[in-house]
């Protein structure tokens, strides 16, 4: 036995996404978990590329540099002999000691913390992860499908009692009329927050205090002063336009975007984000009821106590809470309906009944 | 306003169902959950009276008739108007009552308008669901006329052969649906009854329901 240079090339394709940072530096000590049947003294160098595309076309260059001390007996000579060899490892790098890594990295996209602390935008991936972390899962028995979709619900309620998400559009007239169809024009709507018409704000109304301005409210030119918002989706303006193009400047409350793909992140903004997984973990967990339901209502009181502070902080943006549509101020919701008992029936009244009891033994 | 898909949101909720599919379903099937997801609709536009519309083809008004069938998928009226025609103008109509016109005319039942006397009021008391009457009675020169109504209305398009699989509500609102579909299917009578689940979820859709009755029900 001798020893011998072999100079191994590998191009390593990770398994998991890399969180972004600008120049982080990584040192990492890892123990190889086999027999390497090479010599003392193998210089190793290795180039890794990522397998995914990096989020915000972060691009990445890792270099890692192996001294390997062998813990195996070589059984073949080759003296002289250089050893080209290129790899493709099936599983993430797991047999290395003294690895030295240096990442750079140029996001693209924004920086929500320091140097060095991983992003607080949070990608479907990553929120998935959280969830099955919670309910000790790996997407066996709560599929990826099924969180996604409980995170979609949680993306939403969560604007429904926050009014957090705000557009402004520019929603095209027609001369003469007064009726409209919202959603003809804005996909999204929920609620009118401030809409106004050649920089002067409209006054919101009801169909029955527009009549009590002027019955004839749907057939008066002139320009727009009212307007009234019924149901999901019907605007009535007063006066109509008569002539010209015209818009209305309608800001409103709007819907997020569904989440679709693992590098999809929230709409809303990046520190509430972790209030999702709390509502997805409640989700998940009415399929199952009973223990594992009632630790969950903790998750789901927390997600409801975000939503109403972050409501707060929403209205108190607007001074005088000037918006014409308010959000439900849920902090009179009594939490304690969430709650229940193991072994008693819960709030919704649904008790089984009793069962009879047996007559009683006559003595003999 | 999103379009939602009934057989989306049914598809969502297999997971939670403990099935992938209505093929491996056994506690509950597609067509009981079509049937809640189209009850609750109905309770949300009967309590709530957020599905608003505007028909203005349905009512076309004849000489010396005094009341009408309301346009299909009709609730209550918000607001009546007779539309323009090249020789007449829009003439808003008023919400009244018979006993407010029994006072006014005793013969508002035959009562006809006339150029003078023109159609002023509507009512839908003592002529049973689904009916509108006018004051004065339509005369010969507002036949041909066309009533539109501003009305409450209610979706009735769900059915087990999805025939029409549309939802038009807000995509939360299909949130809503889902957690009343989840009670109901949970708390009915069946080897997978889940009363604490079924009451979690409803606890949330009734805190919900609420909120949506606050942004866009009939106080708005």
């Amino acid at each position: 036995m001798s020893d011998t240079a072999v100079t191994i090339s590998k191009t390593l394709t990770p398994g998991k996404r890399l969180a972004p940072g600008l120049g982080i530096p990584m040192s990492k000590t890892m123990t190889p978990s086999k027999s390497l049947p090479v010599n003392l003294g193998i210089p190793i160098s290795k180039t890794i590329t990522p397998s995914k595309t990096a989020v915000g076309s972060i691009s990445i260059a890792v270099t890692i540099v192996k001294s390997l001390t062998p813990s195996g007996v070589i059984h073949k000579v080759n003296l002289g002999i250089g050893i080209s060899k290129t790899l493709t490892p099936s599983k993430a790098i797991s047999i290395a000691t003294g690895v030295v890594m240096h990442k750079s990295i140029e996001p693209s996209g924004r920086i929500n913390a320091g140097i060095g602390e991983a992003p607080c935008l949070l990608y479907v991936n990553d929120l998935q992860n959280r969830v099955w972390d919670l309910l000790d899962d790996d997407g066996t028995y709560y599929t990826p499908a099924e969180v996604l979709h409980a995170l979609n619900v949680a993306q939403r309620v969560f604007c429904l009692l926050t009014f957090v998400l705000q557009t402004t559009f520019q929603f095209e007239l027609t001369n003469g009329q007064a009726l409209y169809t919202i959603s003809s024009q804005i996909p999204n709507f929920l609620k009118p927050l401030r809409v106004s018409y050649n920089g002067v704000r409209l006054i919101p109304e009801t169909i029955h205090t527009l009549n009590l301005l002027n019955d004839a409210w749907q057939a008066t030119p002139g320009p727009v002063t009212h307007y009234f918002q019924e149901g999901f989706d019907l605007l009535g303006i007063y006066p109509q336009p008569a002539s010209g193009t015209n818009y209305l400047t309608f800001t409103y409350a709007a819907e997020p975007q569904a989440l679709v793909g693992q590098n999809d992140a929230p709409q809303i903004p990046a520190e509430q984000q972790i209030h999702l997984v709390d509502f997805a973990c409640w989700w998940c967990r009415l399929k199952e009821g009973g223990a594992e339901l009632q630790e969950a209502t903790e998750y789901l009181k927390r997600f409801l106590g975000a939503a109403q502070h972050y409501q707060g902080y929403v209205m108190s943006k607007s001074r005088g809470q000037l918006y014409d549509t308010k959000p439900m101020d849920i902090s009179t919701v009594d939490k304690s309906r969430f709650e229940f008992k193991q072994g008693k029936a819960p709030q919704g009244k649904i008790k089984t009944p009793k069962a009879p009891k047996p007559p009683k033994e006559r003595a003999e | 306003m999103a379009t939602l898909n009934v057989e989306t949101l049914i598809a969502d909720l297999w997971p939670i169902f403990h099935a992938t599919s209505t093929v491996d379903a056994i506690f509950v099937t597609d067509s009981e959950l079509t049937q809640y997801f189209a009850d609750y609709l109905k309770r949300l536009a009967m309590n709530v009276g957020c599905f608003v519309g505007v028909d203005d083809s349905f009512i076309v008004l004849n000489e010396g008739q005094q009341i009408y069938a309301a346009p299909p998928l009709f609730l209550d009226a918000l607001h009546i108007t007779i539309l323009p025609t090249e020789d007449l103008p829009l003439q808003p109509l008023d919400a009244s009552s018979t006993y407010e016109l029994e006072n006014l005319d005793d013969a508002y039942q035959t009562t006809q308008s006339s150029a003078a006397n023109p159609i002023e009021q509507w009512y839908a008391d003592k002529i049973g669901p689904g009916q509108l009457g006018f004051y004065p009675v339509p005369g010969a020169g507002d036949a041909g006329r066309i009533a539109q109504v501003i009305m409450h209305s209610f979706p009735c398009s769900l059915d087990a052969a999805h025939t029409d699989v549309n939802i038009d509500t807000p995509a939360v609102i299909g949130d809503w649906l889902e957690l009343n579909v989840i009670y109901e299917a949970m708390v009915k009578e069946s080897d997978y009854q889940l009363p604490e689940s079924a009451a979690s979820a409803k606890s949330l859709a009734d805190m919900l329901g609420k909120t949506i009755g606050v942004l866009w029900g009939k106080s708005q």
